[in-house]
């Protein structure tokens, strides 16, 4: 294959939301960057399609009080709303009906965390906020522990994804969660986007590779020394993982298994 | 203030008692409680109970430091319930019942004219109405702002106006002299009486200030005067010339339609209804756009 200067966009869409189309298997948050135009430079180097925000009360007292989507060219990246501050079903019902009045799509990465430690999220919460959204139509992602029969219920619900946690988010522990996620991702009916934890290019790698179908990071690449070399790298990851998975990995052995032919060698008996 | 009435409200009066204070009401008028109640000294008990609760909450809720009880009937029940007595207007003088219950007691009285507010000496408020068209006086004649005014002008205490108020009419009212508000179904028959009372009170306080403000500069600055509505924006008061719509809001904090989105009183305001949406006393906007979110 050829390696071209990005990674290839490859050509089977992974995601179909409303009709649109989605091929690029690395989702970018837009939070934590220290200044706009880091933030800029590393959606571009992602190759991402879809890339999340938050939604906060305008701060009427701050001059340079904007919002982000001033900065984000919006006919190029699909904008993903996200629930996140919301720790009942209630709330994020409520901010995602706001965050519909964006006109960005009826979509919604769905969060109900009412833990500030660990932020991990309200599987219970999560089930019955995503029940009432997807009644009025909104296309969901929920972003959940790294739970097999929840990812199930919330795929039978209607979901367009499920997003399991590799690690806490921002911890850049990685795939804590690795056995469960491999669960998930076998019992998948939807797509699966492991999302949160990924600290590093081998963490995407290893999670792509276990076929998931995309990988969301944010701080991992915000927080870089150079987070366009960071989303470029992290990219890369992605598209590897991806590419092995593909290809089929080898078994593991207990033994070793020469590479070499063992007929032949010189000296032998 | 809060009047009850069993007929018309949604939740037991205990708890709507109590969402009423946490939403920023300061005195109630147990109505009839001695008539509806089987046990009113155990009802009053209860409710200063819950009451103090919510003072214990803090911040939780808007409920003022004190939450004045009164009860109507005799002073006998009154001194027996140890709340305030609200004579009607047909019950005995205030200073009858000053005699009775002495210099500590709060007395308050209904009166619908000048003359009755002429005979209120010696209450500490009076209820003024009916001052709209209201349920509770079905057919009867409103006093309207001008009558408000005239008892307002003629009362020897404190004038809260009743009948028909609404968040929207805080500011006429309190323009006409009231000092305060009653309501009943504003608040009882309110889907979230919590809120209801928080709009309410976020109406009064803003419109008493209004009203300070224009006293304060009448003198020196006529134009002063000139109509305001007032609302909260993001949990901070905020007001703007009567008329005014959010879009001409948003303008004034040079932001462009396109970025904010707008929830008004619980409810999405979509934006092509910015420019064709008033606001009105008493609103309460959220009002968010997007920032940076993983």
């Amino acid at each position: 294959m050829s390696l071209a200067p990005h990674h290839p966009t490859p050509p089977t869409p992974w995601l179909t939301v409303h009709g649109r189309e989605f091929r690029s298997r690395l989702m970018l948050g837009s939070g934590k960057y220290r200044t706009r135009e880091e933030m800029l430079a590393a959606l571009d180097a992602s190759g991402a399609e879809i890339v999340t925000v938050a939604l906060r009360r305008i701060d009427f007292d701050d001059p340079a009080s904007r919002s982000i989507l001033e900065d984000i060219d919006t006919s190029r990246f699909a904008i993903l709303p996200n629930t996140a501050g919301c720790t009942t079903a209630e709330e994020a019902i409520r901010i995602a009906r706001m965050a519909d009045a964006m006109d960005l799509g009826r979509w919604v990465k769905l969060e109900v965390i009412p833990d500030a430690k660990y932020l991990l999220p309200d599987p219970i919460g999560t089930l019955e906020a995503a029940r009432v959204l997807i009644d009025e139509g909104f296309a969901v992602l929920p972003y959940i522990g790294a739970d097999p029969p929840l990812a199930r219920r919330l795929a039978e619900l209607g979901s367009v994804t499920v997003m399991p946690l590799g690690s806490p988010i921002g911890s850049g522990q990685g795939l804590v969660n690795l056995e469960a996620i491999r669960i998930i991702i076998e019992q998948a009916t939807v797509p699966v986007v492991v999302d949160a934890g990924i600290g590093a290019p081998s963490d995407a790698a290893l999670a792509m590779e276990q076929g998931a179908d995309a990988c969301l990071v944010n701080t991992a690449v915000a927080l870089a020394r150079n987070p366009a070399l960071m989303a470029e790298a992290i990219a890369a990851g992605v598209d590897a993982g991806r590419n092995a998975f593909l290809a089929g990995r080898i078994p593991r052995l207990a033994y070793a298994s020469a590479s070499s032919p063992l007929a032949g060698v010189v000296g032998a008996a | 203030m809060l009047v009850t009435d069993a007929a018309r409200a949604r939740l037991p009066l205990p708890d709507l008692v109590t969402e009423a204070v946490a939403g920023g009401v300061d005195a109630v008028y147990l109505r009839d409680i001695a008539l509806s109640a089987a046990a009113p000294a155990a009802v009053v008990a209860d409710l200063r109970e819950r009451i103090g609760a919510l003072r214990d909450e803090g911040t939780a809720c808007r409920a003022p430091t004190t939450c004045r009880l009164v009860v109507n009937g005799d002073p006998e029940t009154a001194r027996a319930l140890a709340t305030g007595l609200h004579l009607r207007d047909a019950d005995m003088s205030p200073e009858e019942a000053r005699s009775l219950l002495g210099p500590d007691a709060i007395i308050g009285k209904s009166v619908h004219d000048v003359a009755g507010a002429t005979r209120a000496a010696g209450a500490d408020y009076l209820l003024a109405g009916h001052v709209f068209p209201s349920r509770s006086k079905p057919g009867l004649p409103p006093a309207g702002l001008p009558g408000l005014a005239a008892i307002a002008a003629a009362a020897p205490c404190p004038v809260l106006a009743i009948g028909g108020i609404t968040a929207a009419r805080v500011a006429d009212v309190v323009r006409a002299g009231a000092q305060g508000i009653a309501v009943i179904g504003a608040i009882a028959e309110a889907d979230d009486p919590r809120a209801a009372a928080a709009q309410l009170r976020t109406a009064l306080d803003a419109a008493l200030q209004t009203q300070k403000e224009s006293g304060m500069n009448d003198a020196s600055s006529p134009t002063h005067a000139e109509a305001a509505v007032a609302f909260v924006v993001n949990g901070k008061p905020a007001t703007m010339p009567e008329g005014a719509t959010i879009h001409d809001f948003l303008a004034s904090k040079k932001m462009t339609d396109a970025m904010a989105i707008v929830e008004r009183n619980g409810a999405i305001v979509p934006r092509a209804e910015y420019g064709s949406t008033a606001l009105q006393t008493g609103d309460q906007l959220e009002v968010v756009h997007a920032v940076g979110g993983g």
